[in-house]
């Protein structure tokens, strides 16, 4: 292999230090004491894909094993696709600077639908063919995981497999059984045979899709009786006692969340139906506090960052945060480390623990209350009082603070303009909490965000049956909003719904979106996320050009008896929890929280009664 | 409160990372190496440490400096170490020393820079001796530079080339060794210069390598190093 030579055109690119790789604790082996060359993908640029947890602990414990070398590698932003494909560089790994086509495995973190476009200008920029079915013997296999690997169907024809669930489960297995296969010297078809029969792994190319004359997916099948009917996912199931890196990389440049990250727990307790991570990361396993502690100094020390993130789905459901935050101020504090708290929730807010952190550092607050009145907060499950939220929020303003940020969604369903207006409502509220508290204690210059996104139906949640809201409805929505909401103490951010209805289209897709992607991607789109690359047009062109509708996927209803895409994925929650769940939502009736006791949602049913910390400690 | 003021390279990868990237790389560094550096008060605590004037993004450098405050004083070998290992590749302490109290800063000091070039030339051909030699030669060279409110002025840089200490021109190859004017107040960047050389030349450059040797302190005719002048 030789490394691509970039050195004098970096100084022409913007932000060069995406690209130079070497930063401290990245790791570099000889690529000949090394039998395979794992690549990393994350298909957004550096300061996206360094900031994920996922990338940072898969790195080190594929990492440890002395027969592979992981490297990692980002989308380049433009200006640098435009010179790689002026020069004829390839796209290289940011350790060795060695083209990854001609690396064993390429493994892609699926975080979100819009870096789709990405994967497949990754794949070409590095010179391998798009389609699985094109890769001969010569080319990486091409393994996709994270949350859309879940729904992988528009994916289908570009990834050789799937990896479903924990990567930290599977991995070792796939990687032990590439040694063997490139031993026994065999074809690229008996590798991925093998692969099928490995827990969590899925080989779309050995499953057949029928269709009913309606146009909906009449069922996804094996090829034949070796190949399990139902993929299920991998879980950890100590997860104390699951891997965890002590060191992680020092990036140069400013990256979105550059600190130490922590994982508290993984799974969540509460069941919002809008959360998609909410049901596909279950069951619930926490660390211990002094597990956590351990992993916190060894990071500080390793990495030298000043403040440390505990993260969860809902880090106040973390059952000793108390503790845990005040031994590690009593721990850090005096070495100037702060502490932050992502995924607060309202409800178990604590006065306390905020005063705690502020010693250190002070962080800006935000509440997700998800939706503007309590019917609707009903339906979505979001177990939120009003009183909850402003008795936080009056604390918050007696502390000292006053700057908030509320997030909502639109579009969630049953959905009325009096929920909208309920948005406002709620606003204006908080801003009564800031003059009833006292004006000596309260902070200066109130200021309110309020963000609105536009609500995506996604697999595997109880909405998974439910249309989305039209561009049209949200604009709507939105524009009321921008109407009603003039404080001068109110910022308003507002979502454009045409992202949110290529997710919405997306996530719930099947394997004939795989040409419109592939379509689009030749009309130009890329770094979709992105405001100043998003071409809502070249899009719609992609969809017309295939004979593909839209509306299909986002905008329809299903029935609870039609097969979606995704039925024959097995994520341990069953479809009649999803179902009765949707039925609840309906009814506004709410589903308490899995430590109030179990909601059967069938994930113990699957993994075994013993997997789930909720039920233990209930 | 010591103050030690340490010399260190800046080689290869690291070359891309920008000023203010690396002031966060050293700070973490610091914080790795477990150095008794003195912190910052208030809700966003950094280590007390000064930087002599930047480098420019792509230029290597044999001689970057600053200073660094500590809370106690420990051995200069010692310090040395530790920050070694926890730098990243490319980014090494060369000398450190202890300075008196009182000292003057280093942006305060510095004034002068010595810097090599090396490049080829694109084209071959005869006569580039003599370009280069005249350019070197000229009364008054001018470049445009444009100021922070985005007025543009012609300012001439011969006054700001300090030291010619070797100029070779062989075959397609050139080779230089300059001493620049180089601070706050006045800065020849060896980029400027090498596109002006472009400009009165007409010679196109490649693989240009340009390294910066060493930041100095110039007093009358004389070089210093941060070294030797503390005021």
């Amino acid at each position: 292999m030789a490394a691509v030579c970039i050195d004098r055109l970096l100084e022409t690119v913007e932000k060069p230090t995406r690209y130079i790789g070497g930063e401290y604790n990245s790791v570099h082996k000889g690529s000949r004491d090394v039998e395979i060359r794992f690549a990393f993908a994350f298909p957004d640029v550096y300061e996206i894909g360094m900031s994920h947890l996922g990338l940072r602990i898969l790195y080190y414990l594929i990492n440890q094993r002395e027969d592979t070398w992981c490297e990692r590698v980002f989308a380049p932003w433009s200006d640098m696709e435009e010179i790689m494909r002026r020069e004829d560089i390839p796209l290289f790994a940011l350790e060795s600077r060695d083209p990854v086509k001609e690396f064993d495995l390429i493994g892609f973190t699926l975080q979100y639908e819009m870096s789709y476009t990405n994967v497949l200008n990754m794949l070409n920029l590095a010179g391998i063919p798009q389609l699985s079915r094109d890769r001969g013997l010569e080319h990486p296999f091409v393994i996709g995981g994270g949350p859309c690997a879940y729904n992988s169907e528009p994916l289908a024809d570009f990834f050789d497999f799937f990896v479903l669930g924990e990567g930290e489960e599977v991995i070792g297995a796939v990687l032990d059984l590439y040694k063997q296969w490139k031993s026994d010297g065999k074809s690229r078809g008996e590798f991925l045979e093998m692969a099928a029969g490995l827990e969590g792994v899925y080989v779309p190319s050995l499953y057949s899709v029928e269709y009913n004359s309606n146009g909906t997916v009449k069922g996804i099948a094996p090829l034949n009786g070796s190949y399990p009917a139902r993929i299920k996912k991998v879980i950890i199931e100590d997860f104390d006692a699951v891997y965890f890196p002590d060191r992680i990389i020092v990036p140069y440049m400013d990256i979105v969340h550059d600190r130490a990250i922590l994982e508290l727990f993984r799974g969540c307790t509460r069941g919002c139906r809008f959360c998609q991570a909410g049901m596909v990361y279950r069951p619930v396993r926490e660390k211990k506090p002094e597990t956590l502690m351990r992993q916190a100094e060894k990071l500080i020390e390793s990495t030298g960052y000043e403040e440390i993130s505990l993260a969860s789905l809902s880090t106040s459901d973390y059952t000793q945060l108390s503790p845990l935050v005040r031994d590690m101020i009593e721990r850090f504090g005096s070495q100037g480390v702060g502490i932050s708290l992502p995924s607060l929730r309202i409800d178990s807010f604590s006065l306390d623990l905020i005063n705690e952190i502020q010693k250190v550092r002070k962080t800006g607050l935000t509440f997700a209350p998800e939706a503007g009145t309590q019917r609707l907060r009903d339906v979505i499950n979001k177990g939120v009082t009003e009183e909850d939220l402003l008795e936080s929020v009056g604390n918050a303003f007696r502390c000292g603070y006053s700057t908030v940020k509320l997030y909502f969604m639109v579009g969630l369903p049953t959905e009325t303009i009096g929920d909208v207006k309920g948005i406002k409502d709620l606003a204006y509220r908080v801003i009564d909490r800031y003059y009833e508290a006292d004006k000596q204690s309260r902070g200066k210059g109130l200021k309110i965000t309020v963000s609105t996104s536009c609500f995506v139906p996604k697999p595997f949640t109880p909405f998974q049956w439910e249309p989305q809201d039209t561009m049209e409805l949200f604009n709507k929505k939105q524009d009321f909003l921008k109407q009603e909401l003039r404080h001068r103490a109110i910022t308003y951010n507002w979502h454009q719904p045409e992202t949110s209805f290529l997710e919405a289209v997306f996530a719930r897709g099947d394997r004939r979106l795989c040409k419109v992607l592939l379509k689009a991607w030749g009309n130009g789109c890329r770094f979709d996320g992105w405001m100043e690359h998003f071409n809502f047009k070249a899009w719609m062109e992609a969809f017309r050009e295939c004979g593909v509708d839209p509306d299909f996927y986002a905008l329809r209803r299903r029935d609870y008896d039609e097969f979606l895409p995704w039925d024959h994925i097995d994520i341990g929650v069953s479809k009649e929890f999803l179902v009765s769940e949707h039925k609840k939502a309906l009814e506004g009736k709410t589903t308490p929280h899995c430590r109030d006791g179990c909601v059967n949602c069938g994930i113990t049913k699957v993994f075994g009664g013993g997997v789930c910390d909720a039920i233990g400690q209930s | 409160m010591p103050l030690v003021r340490v010399e260190y390279e800046k080689k290869g990868r690291v070359a891309y990372i920008s000023h203010l990237d690396l002031i966060r790389v050293i700070q973490r560094a610091v914080r790795r190496a477990g150095i008794p550096v003195e912190y910052t008060k208030g809700f966003n605590p950094h280590a007390k440490i000064s930087f002599g004037p930047a480098l420019a993004l792509g230029t290597e450098s044999c001689g970057e400096m600053m200073d660094v405050q500590l809370e106690k004083e420990m051995e200069v070998k010692n310090f040395i170490e530790r920050m070694n290992a926890s730098f990243p590749d490319g980014i090494r302490v060369t000398k450190a020393e202890y300075i008196p109290d009182g000292s003057a800063s280093l942006t305060a000091l510095i004034n002068a820079a010595e810097y090599t070039v090396q490049a080829e030339y694109r084209q071959g051909g005869s006569g580039q001796e003599g370009r280069v030699s005249d350019f070197f030669n000229r009364r008054e060279i001018y470049i445009e530079k444009t100021s922070k409110k985005g007025k543009k002025r012609l300012i001439d840089i011969v006054p700001m080339i300090l030291e010619q200490k070797n100029i070779e021109v062989g075959g397609r190859r050139l080779s230089l060794d300059l001493i620049l004017e180089t601070g706050n107040e006045r800065n020849l960047k060896p980029a400027d210069l090498l596109f002006s050389l472009r400009a009165y030349t007409g010679l196109e450059l490649e693989n240009v390598r340009i390294q910066r040797q060493s930041l100095l302190i110039k007093r009358g005719e004389k070089y210093f190093t941060p070294f030797q002048v503390f005021k």
